[in-house]
C-alpha cells in the first residue's frame, strides 16, 4: 500500500495541525448499550465481577447494588466513549499513549445511550517525527446529558502529510 | 467423607494489605479476529486496529491490538483478586501503553496494593487503590494503570455467604427482591 492510497482512507481534517488548544468537539454519534452486548464484552475480557452479569445476586441485595440494577462494566463504558470520540480525534492517530485522572462519575445501565465530547488541553511534540501528542479531556454523557465519565487522554496524532 | 463445598470468590476490604502483590490467574492470548471485532464493536474509527494493509504501511508487522482491548483483558484477569467483591470501580490514573501489542501475544496481569481507606459515608465498605501491570510472555510490562475500587467489608457483607442458590438470595427475593 502506498502512502497516497493510505491517505484516502481517513479524513483530512483531524491531523495534528487541525487541533487548537481550547477546541471543544461535540462528537456526532450516540450509542445505546444493549443488555446482551455489555454482558458479552464483560465475559470476553474475563471480568468475573458478578454485579455485571448475575441478576439474582443483585436482586438479593438492591441496597448494595444500584437499586437492583446490574451496572455496565466501566472498561466497556470507557471503550465506547473513546470509540464515539475516535473519528474526530484519533482516526489518524499513530498510537494511544496514555489516560489519566479518569473517573466514572455516574453508573451506566443497559438501555442507556452514551455520547462523547472532547476538549483539546495541550499539544506538544514528542519523540516521533511522524506526529505530535495531543492531550484531550474526554467526557462521556448519557441520554439525559448527565456526565458518566471524565478522563484525560493522550494520543500521538499524525502530522498533515505534505 | 464427602463435603459440600461452597467457595466464595473475591477479596473483601479487610483482606487487602498495603504492599501486597497479587499475580493474577489464567493469562489470555489475544487473537487478531477478536481484536478487530472489539475495535469495530466499540466504534473505534482508527483503521490501524482493523486494517492490516494500513498497519503495515505504517511500519507495523501486523495489525496492532487496540490498547483498550488489551487493557480490558489485563483488567478482567485482575478481577477475582481485586474487585469481584466490589460495589463500584471508581476510576483510572496514570494509564500508559508502553509498546504496541500484536495478535498472538499472551498477556498476564499482576497488581500491587498502594493504599486503602474506609469509606467516610458508609461503614460497610472501603476504597482500595491498586497499581495493575499487563505483562508479556517475558514478564515485561506492556501497559500499566492505577485504579480505585469501592469494596465490601466482610464484617458487613457476611463473608461466608454465597449466591450458589443457597437460601440467602431466595430469602431476600421473598422480602422484596428487585426494586425495578
Amino acid at each position: 500500500m502506498t502512502l497516497a492510497t493510505r491517505d484516502r482512507l481517513t479524513r483530512n481534517d483531524n491531523f495534528f495541525e487541525d487541533f487548537e488548544v481550547g477546541d471543544v468537539i461535540v462528537h456526532p454519534r450516540g450509542r445505546t448499550i444493549a443488555e446482551s452486548e455489555h454482558q458479552m464484552l464483560t465475559n470476553i475480557v474475563l471480568n468475573t465481577a458478578q454485579l455485571h452479569f448475575n441478576q439474582a445476586m443483585v436482586d438479593a441485595d438492591p441496597k448494595t447494588y444500584f437499586d437492583g440494577r446490574r451496572v455496565v462494566y466501566g472498561g466497556i463504558v470507557l471503550s465506547f466513549v473513546v470509540g464515539l470520540a475516535s473519528e474526530e480525534t484519533s482516526e489518524n492517530a499513530l498510537a494511544e499513549l496514555a489516560f489519566d485522572n479518569g473517573k466514572h462519575t455516574a453508573p451506566v445501565f443497559a438501555g442507556d445511550t452514551l455520547f462523547a465530547e472532547s476538549t483539546v488541553l495541550e499539544k506538544r511534540n514528542g519523540d516521533d517525527r511522524r506526529g505530535g501528542i495531543v492531550r484531550f479531556k474526554l467526557i462521556g454523557k448519557n441520554q439525559r446529558g448527565e456526565q458518566v465519565l471524565e478522563i484525560e487522554r493522550e494520543v500521538l496524532v499524525r502530522f498533515r502529510p505534505n | 467423607m464427602p463435603t459440600r463445598k461452597v467457595p466464595v470468590r473475591g477479596r473483601f476490604y479487610e483482606e487487602f494489605s498495603v504492599g501486597d502483590l497479587y499475580r493474577h490467574h489464567w493469562g489470555r492470548t489475544l487473537t487478531e479476529g477478536e481484536c478487530s471485532i472489539f475495535t469495530t464493536w466499540t466504534m473505534n474509527a482508527n483503521p490501524l486496529y482493523f486494517n492490516r494493509a494500513l498497519a503495515r504501511a505504517e511500519g507495523h508487522p501486523a495489525t496492532p491490538v487496540n490498547p483498550l482491548f488489551a487493557m480490558n483483558v489485563v483488567f478482567g484477569l485482575s478481577v477475582e483478586d481485586l474487585s469481584e467483591q466490589a460495589i463500584a470501580h471508581l476510576g483510572y490514573w496514570k494509564m500508559r501503553f508502553l509498546r504496541p501489542i500484536y495478535p498472538g501475544e499472551t498477556l498476564f496481569s499482576e497488581s500491587e496494593v498502594l493504599e486503602k481507606r474506609e469509606s467516610q459515608s458508609s461503614p460497610d465498605r472501603g476504597i482500595v487503590h491498586v497499581r495493575t501491570r499487563g505483562l508479556d510472555e517475558e514478564g515485561k510490562t506492556v501497559l500499566e494503570y492505577e485504579r480505585k475500587i469501592l469494596v465490601k467489608k466482610k464484617s458487613h457483607h457476611g463473608g461466608g455467604a454465597s449466591f450458589a442458590g443457597d437460601g440467602r438470595s431466595a430469602k431476600a427475593r421473598i422480602k422484596g427482591g428487585s426494586s425495578r
